[in-house]
């Protein structure tokens, strides 16, 4: 591995056993405390590297697997030729921050030196350089703290800063037209010449994380940052780039360059991809792009991939129009969220009488109105829901996809009104739409029904349904209880607690009332206790049988944006470490990661997974002990009644 | 199609190593021409914005290598392309003999439903070399042959004196906007509930 690492050092391919790999820059090397027990207590012999062979989830487990269909070809050189052509081609924008590189892939015609391993090696970090400096923000500035950390960075800004001066010659033509394509596509942006060029690119960088979305044609349709119209020119890189390795029968998985990860999925003629510096691992990346395709599907169907495969030049975004704010909702929400990576079911604390009500209820209303399902949801939080006999149960996925498509749509919450729209439940069925009757019962508090059926006639019937439960709601005396309840508020987008003001005290305390089952504050000590009285910051449970999980309100540390992106991240990481063991027949049982930010433990039994963010100087054997009792008490029949669904009234 | 939105074209570049596909594409879009002769690797990508007959387009251009041992980027370099320029040196006649292979490999690679309308268009370029003097493929010739291969248009041309440059890729836009296929209206199906339930797999909550 050594001997195959880049002189340059810094943008990696990461590949399967053999290949490149290297830069573990997702780890603070300062003071990594990384280790992995897992069964055959593999421990940290030596240091910082460890990590990277049993847990390290930024490599796809190495050679445990199918896995090994990573940039294999690519880092090992068979395809000199294809990935200088990459490297050149993809140079238009990386500006020849690195000369070496450069000199390697110069030479005109006849003159390229014969190939070996290193220069392969240039070749495709020159690519991936590009591709994350298109796409690099400097840490820095994302996270205020002044400190430029990354040399590639480094370079890359004083590249840009330099301009064409520092530049080859076609490095210098090609990237003046890229700079000029982004000013342009912005429309509003500055000028396409000089020095407004110049900042419009620049303003890319200021963004953590990338998500894009393309045809196999090289035509795109989105992305999270921006007008996927400015991206004419990456998109036709990016889908080049996958191509080259499609051409040796392999797949790139993802793409390593510093801090940045890039990690690529392939639907057909859907090319789906993810750029984040924000310490993801590879795992939480692919799952936040399946979910993007879900979300896709679920507006259009895969009637979508049919038509690009009869028609490869259709522009698609005229299909598209609007499902950009879908998309990006999504893309935000698992910023802010871990529970996407659990594929459960969260359910919303309700007490377990009021649940049993309600629930019965809605099971009632989904038989009268002949829906297939019914779902009371608060925000992605389900309050219950009710299937139709013969019906598979609801995948957790899709019923993410499906809360984060009716919150997208303000007209649902403030048109007072019934919709009707179709959804397609990729996990259901990924050809063909459902029809779905929305209503909120409650706009203020976000407290929403929706029956699905698979007659676009069945509005009416659906209607009665939804009366008869309210109705019913309040002759029972329900209704109160139900506009109570909060979804707990992991994101205050504008400032969380200047909302918490405006409610009325007494919505306030119901609000605790219902929540404060699961705030740490409120566990039994040592498990809880004020900030600073106990270790425990943060925990997620998932009931492995219920398919359910549930996560502690946020601490006043990972309130603000940044800090619930970090407790999102931290619960990437260790999901990844436990479920990526070095080897697949020896499953992790036990997860455990430190450093200066935070101590991450996990653990897996038959019934429950354990993930729990703790105090940085936790030890392991407080940590061990804390995880214990957290088990303990969530195997409590009576808090679990409180905090989950039955199995029976979910699905009866 | 949403009116706000420009109209995306990829426009593939094909032709022989060094007649000029990255110069005409480096003068169409950056006013620039360099004598410097840089074999292009794999493929460089330009975009360009226009406005053709009122219709605002992004024209995505793919300037591909012309040297054989880079031809290996696969089919997504031809995949869902709206329009093909092919390219000679009206002083290199095997270069425009060549324009038979590239036309073809196209075809092959690309797969277009309807190859004989498809829009191709042909640039002799250097046409300002010694002043003509060395010319070797005479106009008619080459108008000729697109005369033969469906009435292709022909442009003569030079990236140098940045003679008929505009012009030509103006054309290309206008043939490719008229090729554009308007897509059947999406109308997916209806979930069918008889067969749906076919799907119970998972045991647990729900």
């Amino acid at each position: 591995m050594d001997a195959e690492e880049p002189v340059l050092g810094s943008a990696v391919v990461e590949g399967s056993a053999g290949s490149v790999s290297g830069s573990r820059s997702a780890f603070p090397p300062a003071d990594v405390r990384p280790a992995t027990d897992t069964y055959d207590d593999e421990d940290d012999d030596d240091g910082a590297a460890s990590v990277g062979e049993p847990a390290d989830d930024d490599d796809e487990p190495a050679g445990s697997d199918g896995a090994a269909v990573l940039a294999e070809g690519l880092a090992e050189a068979e395809g000199l030729a294809e990935a200088e052509g990459l490297a050149e081609g993809s140079e238009a924008s990386a500006a020849a921050s690195r000369r070496e590189a450069h000199a390697a892939l110069d030479g005109s015609g006849p003159s390229v030196s014969p190939p070996h391993d290193g220069e392969s090696v240039e070749a495709i970090e020159a690519a991936v350089a590009s591709l994350a400096l298109q796409k690099h923000p400097p840490r820095a500035r994302r996270q205020g703290s002044g400190s430029p950390h990354r040399t590639s960075t480094g370079d890359a800004e004083a590249a840009e800063a330099g301009g064409p001066s520092t530049a080859t010659h076609t490095g210098d033509g090609r990237r003046a037209s890229d700079h000029a394509a982004v000013a342009d596509g912005g429309e509003s942006e500055a000028s396409t010449s000089g020095a407004g060029a110049e900042d419009a690119p620049t303003q890319w960088h200021t963004f953590p994380r990338h998500f894009f979305i393309l045809s196999s044609s090289g035509k795109p349709i989105y992305s999270y940052n921006g007008d996927e119209d400015s991206l004419v020119g990456l998109s036709a890189l990016i889908s080049a780039l996958i191509s080259v390795v499609q051409n040796q029968g392999d797949a790139v998985q993802h793409i390593r360059s510093g801090s940045t990860l890039i990690v690529f999925m392939l639907h057909g003629p859907l090319y789906f991809v993810a750029a984040s510096s924000c310490g993801e691992p590879a795992t939480a990346l692919r799952k936040q792009l399946e979910l993007m395709y879900g979300q896709l599907v679920l507006i259009v169907t895969t009637g979508l991939e049919r038509i690009i495969q009869r028609n490869p030049s259709y522009d698609v975004r005229s299909l598209l129009d609007g499902v950009g704010g879908v998309l990006s909702a999504l893309a935000d929400h698992m910023a802010s969220d871990p529970a996407y990576l659990l594929s459960a079911h969260k359910p919303l604390p309700v007490p377990a009488a009021d649940r049993a009500a309600i629930s019965a209820l809605l099971s009632e209303a989904v038989r009268q109105s002949g829906a297939v399902y019914g779902l009371l949801m608060a925000d992605t939080y389900v309050v219950a829901m009710s299937r139709a006999k013969q019906q598979p149960p609801l995948h957790p996925d899709d019923l993410l996809l499906l809360a984060n498509f009716v919150m997208c749509n303000n007209a649902y919450r403030h048109g007072h009104g019934e919709a009707f729209s179709p959804v397609c439940l990729p996990h259901f069925n990924a050809d063909a739409f459902l029809h779905a009757y929305i209503h909120y019962l409650d706009a203020s508090s976000g407290l929403y029904l929706v029956l699905l059926s698979g007659s676009a006639e069945a509005f009416h019937q659906l209607s009665s349904g939804r009366a008869w439960l309210e109705e019913q709601a309040a002759v029972r005396g329900l209704t109160p209880r139900l506009r109570a309840l909060r979804p707990p508020e992991h994101v205050p987008a504008s400032g969380g607690a200047a909302d918490d003001r405006r409610r009325p005290p007494q919505q306030q305390q119901q609000q605790q009332q219902h929540l404060n089952v699961l705030s740490v504050e409120n566990l039994p000590r040592p498990l809880g206790g004020r900030f600073g009285h106990t270790a425990l910051w943060s925990y997620g449970v998932r009931f492995t049988a219920l398919q359910q999980a549930v996560f502690s309100p946020p601490c006043h540390l990972h309130r603000s944006p940044e800090g619930a992106a970090q407790l999102a991240s931290c619960y990437a990481q260790l999901h990844s470490l436990l479920h990526s063991p070095a080897s697949p027949a020896r499953p992790n049982k036990l997860a455990w990661f430190a450093d200066s930010r935070a101590a991450l433990v996990a653990s897996r039994e038959r019934d429950m997974e354990v993930y729990m963010v703790c105090d940085p100087m936790t030890d392991k054997a407080t940590a061990g002990a804390l995880m214990e009792a957290l088990r303990r008490h969530f195997s409590d029949r009576g808090i679990a009644a409180d905090v989950t669904l039955t199995p029976a009234a979910a699905s009866a | 199609m949403s009116t706000k939105k420009r109209r995306l074209l990829k426009v593939i570049i094909l032709g022989d190593s060094g007649v000029g596909k990255t110069s005409l594409m480096n003068q169409y879009v950056q006013k620039k021409f360099t004598k410097e002769y840089k074999a292009t690797i794999g493929a460089d990508f330009l975009t360009k914005e226009i406005e053709v007959d009122d219709k605002k387009v992004t024209m995505q251009i793919w300037d591909t290598a012309g040297q054989e041992r880079f031809q290996s980027l696969g089919s997504a370099f031809y995949r869902g392309a709206d329009c093909c320029v092919l390219v000679f040196d009206v002083n290199n006649t095997k270069s425009f003999d060549d324009l038979d292979t590239w036309r073809d490999e196209f075809i092959i690679q690309a797969g277009p439903a309807d190859p004989d309308n498809f829009p191709f268009m042909v640039l002799g370029n250097k046409i300002d070399e010694n002043g003509g003097a060395s010319r070797q493929v005479s106009e008619k010739k080459a108008k000729a042959w697109c005369a033969s291969k469906g009435s292709i248009p022909y442009f003569e041309t030079s990236a140098k004196e940045n003679i008929n440059v505009e012009a030509a890729f103006t054309c290309i836009t206008r043939n490719a906007l008229r090729n554009e296929k308007e897509e059947d209206i999406f109308m997916p199906d209806a979930v069918d509930m008889n067969t749906s339930a076919a799907q119970r797999k998972r045991a647990g909550c729900c």
